[in-house]
């Protein structure tokens, strides 16, 4: 029942950045996960944070905002913030949003920044 | 989730003390003809109103695109009754002969209802599920009134 078990995330140590894996729905309901997921203190000493979306099969405003939120938090840190390419349904709604086009989006999670 | 029992619309005319004895509004949209499938909802049903949603629609032969949009607007509708509409809603699902119409009721009241046509900024409009919503159907219709609102979705099937 639009319970948090329907997001995954899991974390993933890069040399120097931390790539986040969602896998799942990301809704009202589990948004706080992603939230503390950012929040974790062992992510503040990363130089760039990633969140891998190609797993995430839904996405919706609040989620969105929650994306935006861990954005910022991430630059409040003077981190680097990335998404990768997420499912049709997670592109459309970046780009309904106009949100898609000013996040910086990596190909695949492999992709590094440049 | 019982659908279109006498006890789901009792529970909605309980939850929402303004509904007629048919569970209508009283100065609402036209009341659809033909057969209805009602589901109330609360927070805990999101994600199983999403799957409801997106196995009718594929039932109905709506494209997976368009079946996508519907999922996330009758979502995002759903979401606002959550959150500023009471805590409880109702989805309607009907078809008529071109189209597959999902409306949300609930008791709240959009006292502006500009948020579904205006451009939000780029930030808010992450968190603008009308307009959102908008942007993604073939036709939104609302009524709202202090006595509650409907938020009726038309997406076309070809």
């Amino acid at each position: 029942m639009g319970a948090p078990e329907q997001l995954r995330i899991e974390p993933r140590q890069e040399t120097d950045r931390v790539v986040l894996a969602l896998t799942g729905e990301l809704d009202m309901a589990n948004a706080p996960l992603l939230q503390s997921a950012v929040e974790e203190p062992s992510l503040a000493g990363t130089k760039t944070v990633v969140l891998d979306l190609q797993g995430l099969t839904f996405l919706d405003s609040t989620g969105l905002r929650i994306i935006l939120a861990a954005r910022e938090q991430c630059w409040r840190r003077g981190q680097e913030f990335a998404v990768t390419q997420g499912s049709q349904q997670v592109q459309r709604l970046l780009s309904v949003t106009g949100v898609g086009e000013h996040l910086r989006t990596l190909a695949s999670a492999d992709e590094v920044l440049a | 989730m019982a659908a279109g029992s006498t006890d789901t619309l009792r529970s909605a005319s309980r939850a929402n003390p303004a509904l007629t004895r048919d569970g209508a509004l009283p100065e609402g949209l036209p009341r659809p003809r033909g057969d209805v499938w009602e589901i109330p909802f609360s927070g805990e049903d999101l994600y199983e109103l999403r799957q409801l949603v997106a196995a009718w629609a594929s039932k109905e032969a709506l494209g997976t695109e368009p079946t996508e949009e519907l999922v996330l607007a009758v979502h995002e509708i759903a979401t606002n009754s959550i959150r500023h509409g009471g805590g409880v809603g109702m989805l309607r699902l009907w078809r008529t002969g071109d189209e597959l119409i999902c409306e949300v009721q609930d008791a709240g009241y959009i006292r502006d209802r500009s948020v579904a046509r205006r451009q939000p900024s780029r930030v808010a409009s992450a968190s603008r599920g009308l307009w959102i919503t908008e942007q993604i159907c073939d036709l939104v219709e609302i009524s709202t009134s202090p006595q509650g609102s409907q938020v009726r979705m038309h997406k076309r099937l070809s």
